[in-house]
């Protein structure tokens, strides 16, 4: 009987793998039109088998794995707003969240506020290669980013007055960035340490979409439903061999 | 009689266990790297029977008692290629495995899905260190590095270390340990191999889907059968208990 009740279980971790699949894969979808959002898969992870009598080696069941980033590039879609920076490459921009720590973006639609201060759509500061808040000075009536990440302030006279040098950050290992409040990435203690990257370019005036395959994603989701219904029916099966046992005597 | 009975419920036994096996090949249709197990029944071991005369015993021929599940065999057949883009993660092309390194010891995979850790090492989505040719972890360090066909782990300086590979030559002593990890239980005989690899690519499962639920179908009318042979034989008793004796 215990035996039986085995091929129940593996049904149902398929049943519950697939379940945070079709979760994921709702996610990718929802955040198609997300600046700078990186879809998110769930890898089935076979299970470390049980050794019930007389089966050796049988991997009993699946499981959900840790969460993958897929951390390609977005397409480059061009606003010509000057604050809007795309990023193609590794790369993050350091943003100060209101609690005072650091976190990491790559929706890059960023603005100046009422005090200078170039601020994400959230409000929260963009900081330089130095981890100072960027703040573009009175007076000036336009503001530059270059691709090399020099901010450049534009002053009445005519002149360019150099601001801030914007450094893009990465960690030692992406896996561990865990997402943080409003669209930002928090480094997380398996993430290791976190530098300025050379790999990575800034595109000024333009924004980093999703790197959502809708394509893919329609066949992941086909694929999630169909190891479901694979599994309910294996569940099924199972479950209709226990009701012959319950019918040996009667 | 009553060892009709045994056999019978051997039957549901040995069917049990077999749809144990096909479920969990099942659970794992999706999962890379996963290879499936085969449900293999034999028979109990069969005695013959002798009928005792006064001078010698005469044979009269073989008795068997019902299946069990006799072994699972892996089916290493490779299964078919994903692409992923990963720069670090490769199929292996072939019969060979990875080579990682686990706190319970070197452990062998087909899942090629690699990614550095925190520390800058290359490692399995588990984390475990894959191992290079001397048999020590790949540094890769922070700068965007790639793996080339043969094995190789290049960075922007240059080559960095060379996977290990490593082929069995009785993969049947090969036991899965899950998340897609080989032990070595004595006698696989896995040797050294130069690498011939897909970058880009991940070995999706081989379970093939309309197998195990073929299979599946049959172990659960078989089982049926086995039950309706019990009741059979339940039957038979009754009739002997209620019956031999009876005078009326």
């Amino acid at each position: 009987m215990e035996a039986l009740i085995q091929g129940l279980w593996s049904a149902a971790s398929g049943m519950e793998v697939g379940a945070r699949q079709v979760d994921a894969l709702a996610v990718d979808m929802a955040n198609v039109n997300t600046v700078g959002f990186k879809s998110v898969q769930v890898p089935p992870v076979a299970l470390p088998p049980r050794a019930p009598a007389g089966v050796p080696g049988l991997e009993a069941g699946v499981g959900a794995g840790a969460p993958v980033r897929d951390w390609t590039d977005g397409a480059v879609e061009f606003t010509g707003r000057p604050w809007d920076l795309a990023i193609q490459g590794p790369g993050l921009f350091p943003v100060r969240l209101a609690d005072g720590t650091t976190a990491y973006t790559r929706a890059g639609a960023f603005h100046v506020d009422g005090s200078g201060n170039v601020v994400d759509r959230f409000g929260h500061f963009l900081l330089d290669g130095s981890g100072q808040p960027v703040v573009v000075p009175q007076g000036a009536v336009g503001t530059r980013v270059t691709p090399d990440g020099q901010v450049l302030a534009e002053m009445a006279d005519g002149s360019t007055r150099p601001v801030a040098t914007l450094s893009l950050f990465w960690p030692q290992s992406p896996d561990g960035l865990q997402p943080g409040p409003d669209g930002t990435w928090v480094a997380g203690a398996s993430a290791g340490s976190v530098a300025a990257v050379s790999g990575g370019r800034i595109v000024p005036g333009a924004l980093e979409t999703a790197n959502v395959d809708v394509a893919s994603a329609m066949v992941g989701l086909v694929l999630a439903q169909r190891a479901y219904q694979l599994n309910a029916q294996a569940l099924q099966t199972a479950d209709q061999m226990w009701a012959e046992v319950n019918r040996l005597r009667g | 009689m009553i060892r009709g009975l045994y056999s019978a419920a051997a039957g549901l036994v040995a069917a049990s266990a077999a749809e144990d096996v096909l479920a969990a090949n099942l659970a794992n249709a999706d999962t890379p790297g996963f290879k499936q197990a085969r449900p293999l029944q034999g028979a109990f071991a069969g005695m013959y029977l002798q009928r005792l005369t006064a001078a010698e015993a005469v044979p009269v021929g073989a008795i068997g008692f019902g299946p069990q599940m006799a072994e699972t065999p892996i089916d290493f057949r490779p299964g078919p290629l994903q692409a992923t883009g990963n720069p670090l993660g490769a199929a292996v092309d072939g019969p060979g495995f990875f080579v990682v390194q686990t706190p319970a010891g070197v452990r062998y995979t087909r899942a090629g899905d690699f990614t550095v850790d925190a520390q800058g090492r290359l490692v399995t989505r588990q984390g475990y260190p894959v191992l290079d040719q001397q048999g020590a972890p790949v540094n890769v360090g922070r700068d965007p590095a790639h793996l080339n066909a043969d094995g190789t782990v290049v960075g922007p300086g240059g080559p960095v270390a060379r996977l290990a590979l490593a082929v069995p030559s009785n993969p049947g002593a090969l036991r899965p340990v899950g998340e897609g990890l080989y032990q070595d239980t004595g006698g696989a005989g896995m040797a050294p191999a130069s690498a011939v690899l897909r970058p880009g690519f991940l070995e999706a499962s081989n379970v093939d889907v309309v197998v195990q639920m073929t299979r599946l179908l049959a172990v659960a009318r078989s089982f049926e059968t086995s039950q309706a042979l019990v009741r059979a034989a339940d039957q038979t008793l009754a009739d002997t208990v209620e019956r031999v004796g009876r005078l009326a």
